[in-house]
């Protein structure tokens, strides 16, 4: 133990700043909710549902002119957890989900004859699609040919079966 | 929110390490505060330890990702990082105003000096000069030189295997033998052993970290502890009135305003005296090395 001698008082330095750590990395959210409420970024899909409390939906069908990988994930917490994942090639594609009731449809939307309780419309050069997904209300926004567009909302499948 | 760029891995990596360093360095410090640690092995332990080891475990990977921040880590730093401190900013801007500073405070601290050291003559050498480092054990390794300047300036330069010893017209004008020698064993000591190799692989380790205000004053810390130590090495089985005296004659000649010049000399002069307060025996090398490897495993989990 002679070796060691003066280790221990190290032990309970230690001890008590990473105690003090632990109280503002759980003080931090509670005194300033608004800090933790984002939007903020994330770099991959694979972290949301921890985050979100459910796993997002994602097209199996993604043209290559959409890119390979997101361009930007997005996550803002409060008042409810909500995912935008944007993907920016030739074309763009982006898709908004969070937890809740529908949300008010334009009028000039129609049902997509592919896609049961799945309505879409065009907006200029946007084609803009709107389902229910479970406990899920996911947006879709694209300028792909309406053909890909087509295909991507009935494609669209929880990331966690798609891995 | 904090800046997107906070999470670019250069940025994220910079700040991990003054997190890291920042964090070893208040336990560290309170450590050796407890027992009123002295100059010793166990004091530069402790400062190589808080040099290295936050580039290291703020290397780890996948600690940025999200998941990692909110569920696994023991501090997620980006929530202090994007608390308000008024007028629009956060303490991140402040992290990082501090940060420039660091780095401005390197630049002027340990690079421009490099640049500012006066010519030497290394052939036409004082006879008193040439006499006095006789006495010195295995003078003729060392190439001696004499800088052309007024103030008093004894000095190292070369490598181990062409070391040079410096000495300027002002301290050979101001300094007596018995002075002038002890000096020049100090001198010396800075090429025994593995000194200059471990002083100067710190140095590039601290400038690599030039941001790092944690490492300024660690890197600080450590070269006094240098002076210590050869100031020890040279007073060795000597008198030590000798080279107190010399160090105080440097003093006097220093600007009121090099406070930091002025404060590492009465520290030398305090420890060579015997009045420093501290004693380096209270902790041991193998105690420094556990309590690394206890950070080692612990500041992972501060993200």
């Amino acid at each position: 133990m002679d070796r060691l001698k003066g280790f221990w008082p190290f032990l309970g330095y230690t001890l008590g700043l990473f105690v003090a750590l632990r109280l503002l990395h759980v003080a931090v959210p509670v005194l300033h909710p608004e800090l933790h409420r984002g939007p903020y970024r994330v770099a991959r899909i694979e972290e949301t549902p921890p985050q979100l409390g459910f796993s997002p939906w994602v097209p199996y069908y993604r043209p290559q002119r959409l890119g390979l990988r997101p361009s930007e994930i997005t996550i803002t917490q409060q008042p409810a957890p909500r995912i935008v994942i944007a993907w920016q090639g030739d074309s763009f594609l982006r898709l908004t989900e969070q937890r809740g009731a529908p949300r008010p449809l334009p009028p000039h939307s129609r049902p997509l004859t592919s896609r049961p309780g799945a309505y879409w419309w065009r907006d200029k050069e946007t084609l803009h699609a709107a389902l229910q997904a479970n406990d899920l209300w996911i947006a879709v926004e694209t300028d792909l040919p309406e053909r890909d567009f087509q295909r991507v909302v009935d494609t669209l499948r929880p990331f966690e079966e798609l891995r | 929110m904090i800046p997107e760029y906070w999470y670019l891995p250069p940025v994220a990596y910079a700040w991990q390490v003054t997190l890291h360093s920042l964090l070893a360095g208040s336990v560290f410090f309170a450590w050796a505060r407890h027992h009123g640690l002295g100059s010793g092995r166990p004091k530069r332990a402790i400062l190589c330890v808080l040099l290295v080891l936050p580039l290291v475990t703020a290397a780890i990977p996948g600690r940025g990702s999200a998941a990692f921040r909110d569920t696994v880590a023991w501090l997620d730093s980006a929530r202090v990082l994007s608390m308000p401190v008024g007028f629009d900013l956060h303490v991140a801007d402040v992290a990082l105003l501090v940060g420039a500073v660091a780095l401005l405070a390197t630049v002027w601290q340990e690079v421009l000096p490099i640049f500012r050291h006066a010519r030497a003559d290394f052939s036409n050498l004082p006879e008193r000069l040439v006499r006095i480092v006789a006495a010195v054990p295995d003078a003729d390794r060392f190439q001696l030189g004499v800088l052309r300047d007024h103030r008093i300036i004894l000095a190292t330069s070369g490598t181990p295997w062409a070391p040079r010893l410096l000495v300027s017209e002002g301290a050979l004008q101001d300094l007596d033998d018995d002075e002038l020698l002890a000096t020049l064993l100090h001198e010396r000591a800075h090429w025994n052993g593995r000194r200059w190799l471990g002083t100067h692989a710190l140095y590039a380790i601290r400038l690599f970290q030039c941001w790092n205000p944690a490492a300024l004053w660690t890197f600080r810390t450590y070269a006094v502890e240098v002076e210590a130590a050869c100031d020890a090495e040279a007073t060795a089985a000597r008198d030590r009135k000798p080279l107190i005296r010399a160090l105080l004659k440097v003093y006097e000649t220093l600007e009121r305003n090099d406070v930091a010049a002025r404060r590492i000399l009465r520290l030398r002069i305090d420890e060579l005296r015997g009045v420093s307060g501290t004693h380096g025996a209270e902790v041991s090398v193998e105690a420094v090395v556990l309590a690394g490897v206890v950070m080692a495993l612990l500041l992972p989990w501060i993200v």
